[in-house]
């Protein structure tokens, strides 16, 4: 008579959960930074030049990260990834992709990071938040 | 943000202090613990629960809507207090106090169901539900209410296992997650419809029938088959109404419900205690006045909660073992206390009728003593019938498991009036003399 777990009834149901997070999380093969870039410039409908901008970059290596010319370091990175407002998942993927190590809370910096990248903080906030908490900002 | 950060960097930091004392629950979205805090010096505090959550799935922020009250001083007294809650990218870690008692599942195994356990538990799980429903704004709703998620701590339910609960959400449509146990959750949560307030009620519908029957059949669907599990009329209908199909057909709120359901005992009470004398069927229900409703619970029966030891030998799984062990009932307690004083009063009245009948005073010398027999013998058993009466039976019964309440008080009655009329005759029988 044990009562059968909710996920059971939910693999019964044959309905994937989300679909969205599903779709995010599965579509994109690890691939070069660039081309994971551009693919969600797409998907946000976003501008180059316009993220270039917001993430404080010198235009010109912008562009070159972009197109791949050029390898950014970690906090290059997460420049971007705040001027896009992407989701931890997002930008982990995009470190993996450059080659870095990913964001984990494990390291007190990261975990400000993360924090701030949940709560859909600028860039300026985030630098500010680590400024105040003693730790290296990103840029 | 600031002093959220803090925050949160500091439940970071106490991460690693946490130990897992056992597993409770193991699923691809949600892992529950029970832990303990070691502090730096070696003490321990807890246990406390703690779940891990993976948000991806839109699960889990019923935790962060509950940390937010609790913060901004909210009491929900059927929620457990929640002590720290993380949330890292699609990871939500909460850890919570560790509600002792068994779950509303077990209790029910147990004893099986009644109208007086829930008439002591409906009203007050109503409450509960009801200050999640009307607490927030948009109203919370659990959407996952199911008697393994009820656990009753001293008489009173406590609501746990917010994991699919959400805010109510004007524009969506139909949920995009489907979650919920087949047997409690409303046809909407799997597809058709939005859920909301009323698919709590729904399942409020069915725990009703699980309290009072002890089952909750899925074929289960209409008033008639309600009533031939074994429910009364009235609160066929209640339940009834509770789990339509339609929304709109079901009782607009958990408070509403909560009525009905009170209405619904006071027609039922008075006719159980009919059937009880052996007299005419149960009647369709008395109709009392809507003031009558709440003075109306007080005739049910209490139900006891002292009553034995629940489920402490019984091996069930996870997190039941667990609930269950804060329910150790303490071998002095009031009721059993006075059993043992009434036992030992009367063995010595019992010793001081004997004394009479082997040495008889001045008053008694006269009699014969068939006579004296009969007088002490029948007042004893007059006395010892009230005696009978009086004790505490659920508590007699740890001791005698086998007893049998209702044959205990019969006998007991039959025992007093024939004592009385012995004891009548006998005077007659000496005014003869």
């Amino acid at each position: 008579m044990a009562e059968r777990l909710t996920e059971e009834v939910l693999q019964e149901l044959l309905d994937a959960p989300s679909i969205d997070s599903f779709i995010a999380g599965h579509d994109f093969p690890s691939c070069t930074l660039s081309e994971y870039l551009q693919h969600l410039l797409e998907k946000k409908h976003l501008e180059r030049a316009r993220v270039v901008r917001m993430a404080d970059l010198n235009e010109t290596f912008g562009y070159q990260i972009f197109t791949g010319a050029r390898n950014p370091s970690r906090n290059k990175v997460l420049q971007i990834a705040f001027a896009m407002a992407l989701s931890l998942r997002e930008t982990n993927r995009a470190l993996t992709a450059a080659g870095v190590s990913t964001l984990t809370c494990k390291s007190r910096r990261d975990a400000i990071i993360i924090f701030c990248i949940d709560h859909g903080c600028s860039l300026q906030k985030v630098n500010e938040e680590l400024f105040r908490l003693g730790e290296e900002t990103v840029c | 943000m600031s002093g959220e950060l803090d925050a949160h960097l500091s439940a970071l930091a106490r991460a690693d202090s946490w130990r897992v004392d056992q597993r409770l629950k193991e699923t691809e979205f949600e892992t529950t613990d029970v832990v303990f805090f070691e502090g730096v010096r070696g003490g321990e505090l807890g246990p406390f629960v703690r779940k891990r959550i993976n948000c991806s799935a839109g699960v889990g922020s019923a935790y962060e809507e509950l940390m937010r009250a609790q913060h901004v001083g909210m009491r929900l007294l059927a929620v457990p207090h929640l002590v720290e809650c993380t949330r890292v990218g699609d990871t939500l870690t909460v850890v919570m106090e560790y509600v002792s008692g068994p779950t509303l599942q077990h209790l029910v195994e147990e004893r099986g169901g009644s109208l007086e356990l829930a008439a002591s538990l409906f009203p007050a799980l109503c409450d509960a539900v009801a200050s999640l429903h009307e607490g927030f704004i948009p109203p919370l709703i659990h959407r996952d209410l199911k008697p393994s998620n009820v656990i009753v701590r001293g008489g009173r339910p406590v609501i746990i296992d917010f994991g699919i609960a959400r805010l109510w959400r004007a524009d969506a449509e139909a949920d995009t997650t489907h979650f919920g146990t087949r047997s409690y959750a409303p046809p909407e949560q799997f597809g058709f419809g939005q859920t909301d307030v009323r698919s709590d009620v729904y399942a409020l519908g069915k725990l009703l029938l699980f309290c009072l029957t002890g089952q909750n059949p899925h074929d289960a669907r209409n008033e008639e088959q309600y009533e031939a599990l074994g429910v009364e009329r009235p609160l066929a209908r209640v339940i009834a109404r509770a789990t339509a199909f339609d929304p709109t057909d079901r009782y607009g709120g958990v408070r509403e419900m909560r009525l009905a359901f009170e209405r619904a005992v006071s027609g039922v009470v008075p006719a159980a205690e009919a059937a009880d004398e052996g007299t005419a069927a149960v009647s369709a229900g008395a109709h009392r006045a809507a003031s009558d409703a709440q003075g109306a619970l007080n005739d049910v029966p209490p139900f006891d909660w002292e009553y034995g030891p629940v489920g402490s030998d019984a091996q069930s799984s996870g997190a039941a073992v667990l609930h269950e062990e804060g329910t150790g009932r303490p071998k002095r307690s009031p009721k059993f206390v006075k059993n043992i004083v009434l036992i030992a009063l009367y063995a010595v009245f019992v010793l001081g009728c004997i004394m009479a009948i082997v040495d008889p005073n001045e008053q008694d010398r006269g009699f014969p003593l068939w006579y004296l027999v009969m007088e002490y013998l029948s007042v004893a058993a007059l006395v010892g019938s009230l005696v009978a009466l009086l004790l505490n039976k659920p508590a007699l019964a740890v001791w005698i498991p086998r007893l049998d309440m209702k044959r205990l008080r019969l006998a007991s009655v039959i025992v007093l009036i024939t004592s009385v009329v012995v004891f009548a005759a006998a005077g007659q029988l000496a005014g003869a003399l």
